[in-house]
């Protein structure tokens, strides 16, 4: 599949029809999951109301999470079989990874306030997510940072490859060392240990943040194509004014 | 409606923020995604235009 969506041209076509239905859709499924999650969903029994935050800040953490996978796995496809669009890809991913990132530690800490009573801790789980938008950031930086662009591109892509061993220590952090984050309630071998109520709200927010991430790496990735067009027609009218 | 209690409970001031920074995220990246999309565009037809 990957290895067919290489081609820059066949991306464009195989894509032009489905931006308007991810678009369409992942609208729909983020406008439900927000009046489920904040007028449909049952309090709980001990935090109250603030749970309602947990319906924005797992979408975010998922993504984050997510989405560093897709841009690791991307960097590999650039690095081993060079792939033309595998780097547009993966520069494409990291800003909305970093922004998904920086929205999970901020919604983490306005829900750790009124539970844990405090903002920040240097827990095990919220300090790997630091980490792992300290990796989207290396990333960004680095990609940019070279004059020549494939000098940037490898070296981001090899950040991106070291900054994999983090999402094994996100996820189990909670199990491994005693945290004041709670452990995985969704992501568990015995199935999830949260109610129906609750859940169905968040498999909306979590599709619908994936579907709209999905589409804006689709824009993303076109626009990016056309800076590479745009490039080498420059080159072109340049090499034409000096012959 | 849930609401009312919802505001009662005193929560609302973490909570808000919340759902207000992630849709403004949201937006961001979607302006940010759109502007960016039209300017290569243009910048192309321009482009284009002049080497014909």
């Amino acid at each position: 599949m990957f290895d067919w969506l290489a081609n820059p041209n066949r991306f464009k076509k195989s894509t032009n029809k489905l931006e308007p239905l991810l678009m369409v859709i992942s609208l729909l499924f983020i406008i439900f999951g927000l009046y489920f999650s904040l007028f449909d969903s049952p309090k709980d029994y001990q935090q109250g109301d603030a749970v309602r935050i947990m319906y924005v800040h797992v979408p975010s953490a998922w993504l984050a999470s997510f989405l560093y996978l897709s841009l690791a796995v991307s960097s590999i496809f650039y690095l081993v079989w060079k792939h033309p669009l595998a780097d547009l890809i993966s520069s494409s991913i990291a800003p909305i990874g970093a922004l998904f990132s920086i929205l999970t530690l901020i919604t983490g800490s306005l829900w750790g306030k009124p539970m844990w009573g405090t903002w920040w801790v240097w827990d095990a789980r919220l300090t790997s997510m630091l980490i792992l938008f300290f990796f989207y950031l290396g990333f960004i930086l680095l990609h940019n940072a070279f004059e020549r662009k494939i000098d940037g591109s490898k070296s981001a892509s090899v950040l991106a490859i070291i900054g994999l061993i983090n999402l094994p220590i996100i996820k189990f952090s909670v199990d491994w060392w005693h945290t004041l984050h709670q452990p995985s309630s969704i992501l568990k071998f015995d199935g999830p240990s949260i109610d129906n109520q609750m859940l169905i709200p968040l498999s909306f927010m979590i599709i619908g943040f994936g579907l709209f991430s999905l589409y804006l790496i689709i824009i993303n990735v076109k626009t990016k194509l056309i800076e590479k067009k745009c490039e080498a027609l420059i080159l072109k009218l340049n090499l034409k004014e000096i012959l | 409606m849930n609401i009312i209690s919802w505001i009662m409970e005193g929560y609302n001031v973490y909570i808000l923020p919340s759902y207000i920074l992630t849709l403004l995220c949201i937006g961001f990246l979607f302006i940010r995604s759109i502007y960016q999309s039209k300017k290569a565009k243009n910048l192309l037809e321009k482009l284009l235009n002049s080497n014909n």
